[in-house]
């Protein structure tokens, strides 16, 4: 009886040594996906409307703007940079596709035209980055400030309504039971997970912000490179915008403040460093949507505007901290 | 009269991914002498004093660590420190901003409640410092002092611990000859007074004017532990190096064939603000299957002018550059290795490795096109080179995905090469391409560039290693403050000749 018993504890601390041994391993690599299932299992726990399809498709639709413009700035967080001007951005955007769809243009030409203005936007900046050998920071700080600036010009005393448009009622429109904005998010995620893992655009990328010394004698054409990380940055917050602006049914210069801050925080929660060099695609939506999930939790469960920010702030600190600690145990 | 053994490290075996960094050293110390511990760059030395010291944790590495007989395990510096064992490292670590007293008594300040009692301070540091036969102002400002005096106010943090071993690297490296003096002085007298002293070098005549034994590491083992009297010189190198000089330089067997390429009157002016010449009318040329060496001292313009022809440096030259007798003019880098050149370049950390990337990218990162097609990459195409580039240089990694930061001085060395040889250039240009090298790394990477000129590459070697130029090259140019002032056949090549045109004695 006490030999089996013997046995039995000691297999019991076999097992709970080869758990003790490779957990740490096995969530060093697959924190981001661990960290998503507890938060789902604990909202099934605290909220029984929380796993309803009405409420997961309400997240997806939520967070497909900020994954969108999240994308983006993970390309600037890579080489090394940032993008601080994606907010504006979106609401420039936002601004002169309903101002465009006002005068008369039709939905395709006048998205394609904001979709152009925005990415000279970006151009500019990288531009000024690379060969005008700027911070990103400053250059990206300065673009904020001009394009909120032209935002607010463009849309006063304007009244940018396009309800009933063929924008508003497609941006708000399904495709089976999907919202459209959540079938472009997919798609852009897919794109830009592509574009870094599969081309070679992407390796210089990656090539840029581990070194851009190396990468230049290595013959990689760096400038032209960061031009066209912030140029897609800027694309994809006008995607952004204009999603949003179909989903108010308005343009309005008042929308998107610090969204930028809310993509740096889905990209850092995503595990890239603003060092430069690391990051990618599906973690930074996995890190965007641990930012998303956890607020509809709070919502659900009824927790204030207030303090839903410090739990946010609490959340990115942590998620920095996780990484680290995990990271040793490679 | 037998001492009495301080300290004992038993089948010390390290490893970093994919590198045996010690492997089974024994070392042991004993009280009262000075031990030299000698060994080329990367055969192990400062990692086994990092053990030693408690930078690495003991639970990085096998086997045992003794002191006066009982087994210690350091997880930290700290550890060792209380254990009385403190490290000297070559860059000094003192705060310039403070004074010698509080620099001295740093996290140990004589304090009540907080409030430092300043008067034994300055007492304690004045008696310590006077033990080292050192008169200087302990409320001085350590910025004002020399290295000379830097190193001594090190030595005096060290007695304030109590510390009974006290391992130095490298002490004379940046020393003054009479303050040479005065350090083996100082460190004689520790000696007396029942100090361990571990005294790491590569200055042959100071190990055996101050040591009482040597080791020899080499390649992460120990060769030999001997007191000084049974050794000489001559037996401690070829103990480091592990073989003949001459054998590590491998002997051409292919004559030089048609000219590859050709510099004339080139120049390479500075900013407008030092208004200095960097390169003053260079003339070169470099044919097929020859090693050109380029020797020349600091500030003499030789990497400037290498850079500048692969289109790498910030500012244009003037002058023609042709390329198999064609005039070319390149712009960048990426037009550099359309013609056909590549560059290694001197410190593989600032700019010749990605270092938190894979093996595998670095190798292929020149190279993208041929891994891929219409900008789309092929993962198996890019493993594929990588593993062959593994194979021929023998490079040593735990995998082609390891990230290039984790690998040894050498081993990045070849994923550099790597990189550079998977373009498949007809012109090589390697700047120091054994600095930092270990020993056998050195000749393997001296066999693959030989090899690499007979089979028709022309290659630009620059080099500051005097053995290495005359070793390995067929001809030498060597300049001096941006001109090239001698150019040499191999026949004709001496250190000391060279030597005299570099430091300007035939300008």
């Amino acid at each position: 009886m006490s030999y089996i018993t013997e046995l039995k504890e000691k297999n019991l601390k076999m097992n709970r040594k080869i758990m003790l041994d490779s957990l740490p391993g096995f969530l060093g690599k697959n924190y981001l996906v661990v960290t998503l299932v507890i938060l789902i299992i604990a909202g099934m726990v605290l909220s029984n409307k929380f796993f309803m399809a009405r409420n997961i498709l309400n997240i997806l639709l939520q967070n497909s703007m900020m994954t969108i413009i999240s994308m983006g700035m993970l390309f600037a967080i890579i080489t090394g940079g940032i993008d601080l001007s994606v907010g504006s951005v979106v609401a420039l955007s936002g601004c002169l596709v309903a101002g465009f769809i006002q005068g008369g243009a039709n939905t395709l030409p006048a998205i394609s035209l904001v979709l152009l203005i925005m990415a000279l936007v970006g151009m500019t900046s990288g531009i000024l980055v690379s060969y005008g050998r700027i911070a990103p920071f400053i250059v990206t700080l300065a673009m904020m400030t001009i394009v909120r600036g032209l935002a607010y010009i463009y849309q006063i005393g304007a009244d940018r309504r396009i309800d009933g448009t063929a924008l508003t009622e497609t941006i708000n429109s399904n495709i089976g039971i999907i919202p459209v904005p959540i079938i472009i998010m997919a798609i852009v995620v897919i794109v830009i997970g592509f574009i870094l893992e599969k081309t070679t655009f992407g390796r210089g990328v990656y090539a840029i912000g581990g070194n851009s010394e190396t990468a230049r004698l290595a013959g990689i054409n760096v400038n032209l490179n960061v031009i066209l990380v912030y140029t897609i940055s800027s694309v994809l917050a006008a995607i952004s915008g204009i999603i949003l602006a179909g989903r108010l049914s308005m343009g309005t210069a008042l929308v998107g403040q610090g969204f930028e801050l809310d993509a740096i925080a889905a990209v850092v929660v995503g595990g890239a460093s603003l060092s430069g060099g690391t990051g990618t695609a599906v973690n930074t939506l996995m890190g965007a949507f641990i930012i998303g999930i956890l607020a509809n939790i709070m919502n659900l469960m009824g927790v204030a505007a207030y303090p839903q920010m410090i739990i946010k702030g609490v959340i990115i600190v942590a998620a920095v901290l996780i990484k680290r600690g995990l990271g040793k145990n490679e | 009269m037998k001492k009495s053994t301080v300290l004992e490290m038993i089948g010390i075996k390290k490893e970093f991914p994919g590198v045996k960094a010690l492997d089974q050293v024994d070392f042991s110390a004993q009280k009262a002498e000075i031990h030299a511990l000698v060994g080329e760059n990367g055969a192990g030395k400062s990692t086994l004093m990092k053990i030693l010291s408690g930078v690495y944790s003991c639970s990085t590495y096998d086997g045992k660590l003794k002191l006066y007989g009982k087994e210690k395990k350091f997880y930290k510096p700290k550890d060792a420190e209380e254990a009385g064992i403190v490290i000297i490292h070559q860059e000094l670590m003192l705060l310039d901003e403070l004074s010698v007293a509080e620099n001295i008594f740093l996290g140990h300040l004589n304090n009540k409640c907080g409030l430092v009692n300043w008067k034994t301070v300055y007492e304690r540091a004045q008696n310590i410092l006077k033990q080292l036969d050192v008169e200087i102002d302990v409320r001085m400002k350590v910025k004002n002092l020399g290295v000379g005096h830097k190193q001594l106010v090190e030595i005096a943090k060290a007695l304030s611990l109590q510390s009974k071993i006290l391992i130095l690297d490298e002490p004379t490296a940046a020393l003054t000859e009479s303050e040479i003096v005065h350090l083996f002085g100082v460190l004689k007298e520790l000696r007396k007074k029942e100090m361990t002293l571990i005294y790491i070098s590569h200055r042959m005549a100071e190990v055996f004017k101050l040591a009482d034994r040597i080791s020899v590491l080499r390649d992460g083992r120990l060769i030999a532990t001997e007191n000084k009297h049974g050794l000489s010189h001559r037996k401690v190198v070829s103990m480091m190096v592990g073989r003949e000089i001459c054998t590590m330089y491998p002997v051409t067997r292919v004559k030089p064939g048609k000219e590859l390429l050709k510099i004339e009157d080139y120049s390479l002016n500075g900013t407008e603000k030092t208004a200095q010449v960097i390169v003053k009318n260079a003339n070169l040329s470099l044919k097929a299957g020859e090693i050109v060496g380029i020797f020349g001292l600091l500030g003499s313009g030789r990497t400037e002018l290498v850079s500048s022809i692969f289109g790498a440096y910030r500012r244009k030259g003037i002058g023609k550059i042709y390329i198999n007798s064609f005039p070319v003019n390149i712009k960048n880098p990426k037009q550099a290795i359309k013609y056909g050149l590549a560059f290694v370049t001197e410190d593989r950390k600032q700019n010749g490795l990605i270092l938190n990337a894979g093996v595998a990218q670095n190798i292929s990162l020149a190279t993208l096109k041929t891994v891929s097609k219409k900008g789309i990459l092929y993962r198996q195409a890019e493993n594929k080179l990588a593993d062959r580039q593994i194979k021929n240089l023998s490079i040593k990694t735990a995998g082609i995905g390891v990230d290039a930061s984790k690998l040894s001085g050498g081993n990045q060395q070849k994923v550099v090469l790597g990189k550079w040889l998977s373009t498949k250039p007809d012109i090589l240009i390697l700047d120091e391409p054994t600095r930092g090298v270990d020993v056998g790394a050195k000749s393997e990477i001296y066999q693959i560039i030989r090899d690499l000129a007979d089979s028709g590459v022309g290659i630009i070697m620059v080099s500051s290693d005097l053995p290495e130029i005359i070793g390995m090259s067929n001809r030498v140019y060597v300049m001096h403050q941006g001109k090239i002032v001698g150019e040499f056949d191999r026949a004709d090549l001496t250190e000391e000749l060279i030597m005299q045109y570099a430091t300007g004695i035939y300008n």
